[in-house]
């Protein structure tokens, strides 16, 4: 569906080059998530795709055609969700919906029902300038989806929300892609990445440090350990890798000379192998 | 074009909505007033001048500050990921201030009641300038970043635009007003009300059709250069 070879970005006011030659291929029906810290390139990378920025060096197919190809009919095949709220502030959100809308070639989908899915019935009618934070990236975030385009972009899609409604919009997504669509996601949430995310890339400094399925990187990377809480004139913690726990001789010594209190095996996190990978670790932002 | 007449209906409710129509029909509304009361036999000049000053230039003061408001709201980049091109949005923004003007200087015209009025040549006279100014509100406001930037630039060119006044009411005389373009605006609207040689017309009529296709062009590379692609929040 997506397929970038040798990308290369400058910004015209920049000296070096902010995207330093990136690849990667995104398939029809993907959830592919782009992960970095603060001034990655991750957004930067959103914009090339969504022909924001256009003086790339590099190949970019988008549905079998060079992106360059595309006039401004790309816009009905893609949905964009933005980083920051932007909405007409005066306008209702059901106004701000149908404003966009009546751009597209798509019409028939039902604005209401877009709405109800992020929890927006009551506040159809008021103006946006009255929503609060989290009430406008959920606004953001449907008015991606209302000309039920074939890829979609999300730029930290759940930041700013509670879990409940960041739980609902991770839903939404998992719908989408059931439904086939093709998504791009930028965060830096580890976690979401972890649950949504068919493969995810690591970018630091415009590189592509690591790409894979959550899973195989976890598998590659990191290491699954057990921890071991045990009484023995107080208590201690003990940590073990799984792999050949039974022939591990320090912990089989615990388990016969001492009190057992709790043993929790604990998954490699992302987060560890992001470390590892990129050798930096991740800012959080929320 | 259906998407431009879209675009047009928005931008349409959207000044209503940002108060831009109250606005200017109170303004239109004291000036329709002032002109029942006052006979304005032999102040056609006058009165024309009021109709360029007012509805016309503010056609650039209030497309910069609905740009500006846009800008403040980040929808710009939003419009820029729709189906809608460039030049309809520019386009839409010339077509709803010019009818704005249009409506708000025939109702002025129409309270003044001269006697001698060609409504063809006034019409013309708005469309062409109040055009004009759209196109050079974009250009001028897509240097900015927000309404204190905006006013500092503003003297740049309402200062050259006010200019050809001088020429109008016979204070200097020069043949260097005519390459101003509002020298042009000015001889229309004058011609609306009083007789005026025909040369001068067609002049004005040329050389504004020129400025517009300029200017609008102008318009569209400013808003795509500056306005969308370097649309950040950083
Ligand atoms: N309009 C611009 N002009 C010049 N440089 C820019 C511009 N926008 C971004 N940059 C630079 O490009 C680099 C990458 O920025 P980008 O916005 O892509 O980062 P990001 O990975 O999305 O970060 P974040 O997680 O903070 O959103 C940064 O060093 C930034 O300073
Ligand atoms: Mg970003």
């Amino acid at each position: 569906m997506i397929q970038v070879a040798n990308l290369i970005f400058r910004y015209p006011n920049q000296e070096i080059d902010t995207i330093k030659g990136i690849s990667f291929k995104i398939e029809k029906g993907e959830i592919y998530g782009f992960l970095g810290p603060s001034g990655a390139g991750k957004s930067t990378t959103q914009k090339i795709l969504i022909k924001l920025l256009s003086e790339y060096k590099g190949q970019i197919q988008v549905m079998g055609h060079d992106l360059k190809s595309y006039n401004n009919s790309y816009y009905n095949k893609i949905g964009v969700g933005f980083e920051l709220p932007n909405h007409y502030a005066k306008l209702t959100g059901l106004e701000n919906l149908k404003l966009f809308a009546s751009f597209y070639e798509v019409k028939n989908v039902d604005l209401m029902e877009l709405l109800h899915k992020v929890g927006l019935t009551d506040a159809a009618h008021q103006k946006t300038q009255d929503y609060s934070k989290g009430m406008k990236m959920r606004l953001n975030f449907v008015r991606a989806l209302l000309h039920d385009p074939e890829i979609l972009f999300f730029d930290e899609p759940t930041s700013g929300l509670d879990p409940v409604n960041a739980k609902n919009i991770k839903d939404i997504i998992l719908d989408l892609k059931a439904k086939g669509k093709t998504i791009f996601l930028t965060t830096h949430n580890m976690h979401d990445a972890d649950e949504l995310c068919d493969r995810v890339a690591f970018i630091t400094n415009g590189q592509i440090m690591a790409e894979g399925s959550p899973k195989a990187l976890k598998l590659k990377f990191g290491k699954p350990l057990l921890n071991v809480e045990y009484q023995n004139s107080g208590f201690h913690l003990a940590e073990f890798e799984l792999e050949n726990l039974g022939q591990n001789l320090e912990f089989r010594n615990i388990l016969e000379s001492n009190k057992i209190i709790s043993m929790h095996t604990r998954e490699a996190s992302l987060d560890e192998v992001f470390i590892k990978t990129t050798g930096e670790q991740l800012t959080l932002t929320d | 074009m259906k998407l431009l007449i879209e675009n047009v209906k928005w931008d349409a409710y959207l000044i209503f909505k940002y108060g831009i129509v109250t606005i200017a029909a109170i303004i239109t509304a004291l000036y329709c007033m002032s002109f029942i009361f006052i006979d304005t036999t032999g102040l056609e000049k006058v009165v024309s001048v009021l109709i360029f000053t007012d509805p016309v230039m503010y056609g650039f003061l209030f497309t910069s500050v609905m740009v500006l408001f846009e800008k403040d709201a980040h929808t710009h980049e939003v419009i820029a990921v729709t189906p809608l091109p460039v030049n309809y949005y520019i386009l839409s923004k010339a077509i709803v201030f010019t009818l704005l003007a249009l409506v708000s200087g025939l109702a002025i015209i129409v309270s003044a009641q001269p006697a001698y009025f060609q409504p063809l040549l006034l019409i013309l006279a708005i469309v062409l300038s109040a055009s004009l100014f759209v196109f050079v509100g974009i250009v001028g406001v897509s240097f900015v970043q927000n309404f204190n930037q905006f006013i500092l630039i503003m003297p740049l060119v309402l200062g050259p635009a006010c200019l050809p006044l001088l020429h109008y009411f016979d204070l200097v005389n020069s043949w260097m007003f005519y390459l101003i373009p509002t020298q042009a605006c000015l001889i229309l609207f004058s011609a609306s009300v009083s007789i005026t040689e025909i040369w001068q017309i067609i002049y004005a009529l040329i050389y504004l059709i020129i400025w517009n296709f300029y200017a609008y062009k102008w318009a569209v590379k400013s808003y795509k250069k500056r306005i969308i692609k370097t649309d950040t929040y950083e």
